[in-house]
This record gives C-alpha cells, sequence and structure tokens, in this order.
C-alpha cells in the first residue's frame, strides 16, 4: 500500500518553525531554569535537526534537477546544531589545543553534512515513492507538484 | 597510444592501491587504540583519544574506504555489509550513553537517544559510501 507522504510537509515545516521558537525563547530567555522539555527538544535538536529538516526540504523539493538549487535551504538551521558545536569545538581547542579542536570541529561538521545529506534523499524518496497524481510539464521531464 | 592508457592503467591501480593499503592500516591502528582504550580504566592518554575520536567518525572513514574498495559495481553490492565490521566501536559509545539517560531521565530518554545515535551512524555510513564512490572517480578507476 503506497502512503501519501507529500501531505507531511507542511506539518514538518510547523514543526521545525516551532523547534526554531523553542530556541529563540533559550536564547533571549533570562530564567535561569527553563523549562526541562525545551530544554531537551533543544538538545535532541541539536543531534537530529539537520537530518528531519533535509527530510522536509527534501519531501517539499523532490528529486527533480530543475529545482536541485532549492535544496540550498536544507542549510537554514544548520546554525542551531552549529552553535552547540562550536562553542564545544572551542572549548576543547582552549584546553586541548586548537589543532584538535579543529579537527573535532571538522568531524562535527562532517557529521552535520551526512545526517543533511541523508535526510535530503529519504525526503526526495518519500516525494517520489507517493501515490498523489502529478501533472506533468509541457517539457514532460519533471513533475510540476503536488495537486491541491 | 595504446601504451599511453595502459600507463594510465597502470598509475590507476597504483593509486587505488596506495590508497585502501594506507586506509586499511589507519583502520587497524584505529581498532588497536580502541581495543586498548574500551573498557579499561588504564589505558593510555593517547588511546582514549584516538577512541573518542574514533567513536565519532570511523563509521564514516571505514565505509568510505569499503566503498573506494568495491565500487558501485552492482554484482558487489552484497559486499557493502561490510561497511557494518567495525560499528562496534561507535556502538560502544552509544551504549554508555544511552545507559546514562536511561538511568537518570527513563527508559523512553534513553530509547530515543538510542534511535537518534543509530541514525547519526547510518548517515554517516551513507556519507562515507557516497564520498568513497567519488574518490574512486576523482582517481579515474571507474572510467
Amino acid at each position: 500500500m503506497k502512503t501519501n507522504f507529500r501531505q507531511w510537509g507542511k506539518p514538518l515545516l510547523w514543526l521545525h518553525l516551532f523547534v526554531c521558537c523553542i530556541w529563540l525563547y533559550l536564547f533571549r530567555t533570562h530564567n535561569p531554569n527553563p523549562p526541562g522539555w525545551t530544554v531537551h527538544i533543544a538538545v535532541w535538536s541539536i543531534l537530529a535537526i539537520q537530518f528531519t529538516w533535509g527530510f522536509t526540504i527534501g519531501l517539499l523539493v523532490g528529486p527533480s534537477r530543475a529545482r536541485r538549487e532549492m535544496l540550498k535551504w536544507s542549510l537554514l538551521t544548520a546554525f542551531l546544531p552549529l552553535w552547540f558545536v562550536f562553542w564545544l569545538s572551542f572549548g576543547l581547542s582552549l584546553y586541548i589545543g586548537p589543532f584538535i579542536g579543529m579537527l573535532y570541529f571538522l568531524t562535527f561538521v562532517m557529521i552535520l553534512t551526512c545526517e543533511t545529506v541523508c535526510g535530503i534523499l529519504l525526503g526526495a524518496r518519500a516525494y517520489a515513492m507517493s501515490d498523489q497524481e502529478t501533472p506533468m510539464k509541457p517539457s514532460g521531464d519533471t513533475p510540476a507538484g503536488p495537486v491541491e | 597510444m595504446a601504451d599511453k592508457s595502459e600507463r594510465d592503467g597502470r598509475k590507476i591501480k597504483r593509486a587505488m592501491r596506495n590508497w585502501s593499503i594506507g586506509l586499511l592500516l589507519l583502520h587497524l591502528f584505529f581498532v588497536i587504540a580502541c581495543n586498548m582504550s574500551q573498557g579499561r580504566l588504564h589505558a593510555p592518554v593517547w588511546a582514549g583519544a584516538v577512541a573518542v575520536f574514533c567513536s565519532l567518525m570511523i563509521q564514516f572513514t571505514w565505509s568510505m574506504t569499503v566503498a573506494l574498495m568495491l565500487g558501485p559495481n552492482r554484482r558487489y553490492r552484497r559486499r557493502y555489509g561490510l561497511t557494518l565490521l567495525l560499528i562496534y566501536i561507535p556502538m560502544w559509545l552509544v551504549r554508555l550513553m544511552v545507559l546514562i539517560v536511561a538511568h537518570f531521565f527513563g527508559l523512553w530518554q534513553g530509547l530515543l537517544v538510542l534511535f537518534v545515535c543509530l541514525l547519526v551512524l547510518a548517515a554517516e555510513t551513507i556519507g562515507g559510501i557516497f564520498v568513497g564512490l567519488g574518490l574512486r572517480q576523482c582517481l579515474g578507476a571507474d572510467d
């Protein structure tokens, strides 16, 4: 049985907006003890948001070559994990040395890149697997997008 | 003309062999360092540092090595199971993290961390395979 994955696009966008709002709250708040669930979401998003956001973008853009430039949007949320990774690497470079700090920074950037690429691949695959009928463009090379 | 292509082929083969042997030796060193340090309290500091570093990225580098050696040939696709050969090294750190999180925050949080870590490892594996195939192409092995 095929599933229509494309309808997940909007809820996923809202979910990521919610995560960004939580990060904004944690950056701006003067409360020394923010609610535990916000911290949980922040920690979780450090680990996995690049994957889920890459998946969302892959799902919205699809595998079409014509729209491949739009996949750059998958880097929109990269600042969330990178903020944490930067301070971690900065701390490591202060205590262990700049070379090791840089090495760790590169490793984390590599992990984030892998997450983004895999998210995009899975998202594009989910887009292609959806059973929604899509009208073809006159050129016939790429689907024009989901029918509303 | 034939001489030139033959020379090029030999050069590519030599480059591939050098890369493969270098990467295999590097991973042998990683495995020895990890086995020296993991689960031992009095391990050398350098081995501990290598083990932590390996836990983060060995899945990527090992997948790259396997992809570099096997290539995109469909016949060899089953052998890509070898990319999971060194999974026990990062899983050591993941297991530790999951146990700590499950102890302090509960089983569900621990399972969530396990799931996210497995996802990251899978992403590293796939990314490593792509990079390995790209490197192989750069070396000219698939032309």
